[in-house]
């Protein structure tokens, strides 16, 4: 199960990992620490992996999702699974403007708040 | 684009800690302002004094200037910060101050004024601002910053933030006001100077007029929104107050903390991740069109 600190790992090094990832891989959870708000965490995954994150993250988290399942234990930034394909997003705390705004497939699961515009041109 | 940051305290423990807290705030919203930086921090008063925040085209101009204020004020302290000064003259010597200013040393601007409050902006880097200035090394009960990405007027330090229109009083602000310019007409009838074409200062100007009319800090951002028209966040600090007002639909971001210690501002929430206790924060987006005002 691979951990990443983005604290000591860039998050380009992370996305890029995650991006690289085949179908069938064996690398099917990862967990992420210190996220500290930054942007565009597990953007633009596309496999069958569950992410799980600890912590609040920033703007477009898990945007243009597809098949992944990413669990953000913390709050979400503006555009959280934007323009999601398919797959599931759960934030366990709140999220900010337009959560899974222009939204083509998948599920998008809030327990806190949801700021405006939230599912705007699905 | 732009950066606001501020930070009111409410546990006095942390106040040693005051300015490394708002440079690493400033420092992480770099990226949404690397033109220009500034903040207000609000320090100890020293008794019956007036602290005047000067600013000079250069360090060795704004220490030459300093040397020669020191000579003509006896009760003048001193502190130089880079291109600025912090000079704390008794109330009674005020109005020969600013006399000797205006015929002795023109071109000095006087950027902010008070019992508690210096005010530096300049341009470059934020980090390097804060550097340049020593923020790190500041004490104080209360602080507001702004980095700023320059979009409708040029990178100069007078289109820099925050603005200071009254004793103690500055705004930085995340936005545009598109009426700002009969507002201004408004307040020079009513007094105030302006030293810029900048809407931020109207803004800044507004609420002081409001203030000298003597509403609180609250009241007076709770009329601004009948009057200010355009999209914005603004931060606000007074002698003894913070206050935080997003406008109707909420177009620029703002993201608040608040603990038992201190309550924190930041255009993005990366701005409040390394502030002590932030794991277990009461952590919110502020409402469109509503007041938050703290006062010590």
């Amino acid at each position: 199960m691979p951990e990443v600190d983005l604290g000591t790992t860039p998050l380009r090094t992370l996305n890029a990992a995650l991006h690289n990832l085949r179908p069938d891989t064996n690398e099917r959870h990862w967990i992420i620490d210190h996220p500290a708000g930054r942007h565009a965490i597990a953007a633009g995954l596309d496999a069958p992996i569950m992410v799980e994150i600890n912590g609040s993250v920033g703007y477009y988290c898990a945007g243009m999702n597809k098949l992944a399942t990413v669990l953000i234990h913390g709050s979400a930034g503006t555009g959280v699974a934007e323009n999601m394909l398919s797959g599931f997003v759960h934030v366990a705390g709140d999220a900010s403007q337009s959560a899974g705004a222009t939204g083509r497939g998948g599920l998008l699961r809030i327990d806190g708040n949801a700021s405006s515009r939230c599912g705007i041109s699905m | 684009m732009c950066g606001i940051v501020g930070l009111f305290l409410k546990d006095p423990s942390l106040e040693p800690e005051l300015g490394r807290l708002t440079e690493g705030m400033l420092a992480t919203l770099s990226d949404r302002g690397p033109d220009s930086a500034g903040f207000a921090v609000y320090g100890e008063g020293r008794g019956d004094k007036t602290k005047l925040t000067l600013r000079a085209s250069s360090a060795k101009a704004m220490k030459e200037i300093a040397e020669r204020i020191g000579h003509a004020f006896s009760d003048a302290t001193i502190e130089l910060h880079d291109t600025h000064a912090v000079i704390a003259v008794e109330h009674r010597s005020l109005p020969r101050l600013n006399e000797w200013l205006a015929c002795d040393a023109p071109e000095v601007d006087i950027v902010g004024r008070g019992k508690r409050m210096a005010l530096f902006k300049e341009v470059g880097l934020p980090e390097k601002v804060a550097e340049r200035f020593g923020l790190a090394q500041m004490q104080g009960t209360h602080s507001i910053g702004h980095t700023r990405m320059a979009t409708e007027s040029a990178v100069t330090t007078d289109g820099a933030h925050p603005y200071s229109t009254g004793e103690d009083q500055c705004l930085v602000h995340n936005g545009s006001l598109s009426n700002h310019n009969n507002i201004r007409r408004t307040l020079r009838r009513e007094g105030f100077d302006f030293e810029t074409e900048n809407d931020t200062e109207v803004a800044a100007g507004y609420l002081s007029w409001k203030m000298r009319e003597g509403l609180s800090l609250g009241d007076a951002l709770k009329v601004s929104l009948n009057d200010l028209d355009g999209f914005y966040t603004f931060v606000v600090g007074t002698e003894n107050g913070f206050g935080v007002l997003r406008d109707g639909i909420a177009c620029k971001p703002a993201i608040m903390a608040e603990t038992d210690r201190y309550v924190a501002f930041g255009s993005e929430y990366r701005a409040l991740a390394n502030l002590p206790g932030i794991e277990t924060a009461r952590v919110w987006e502020p409402e469109p069109a509503t007041v938050y005002f703290w006062e010590r």
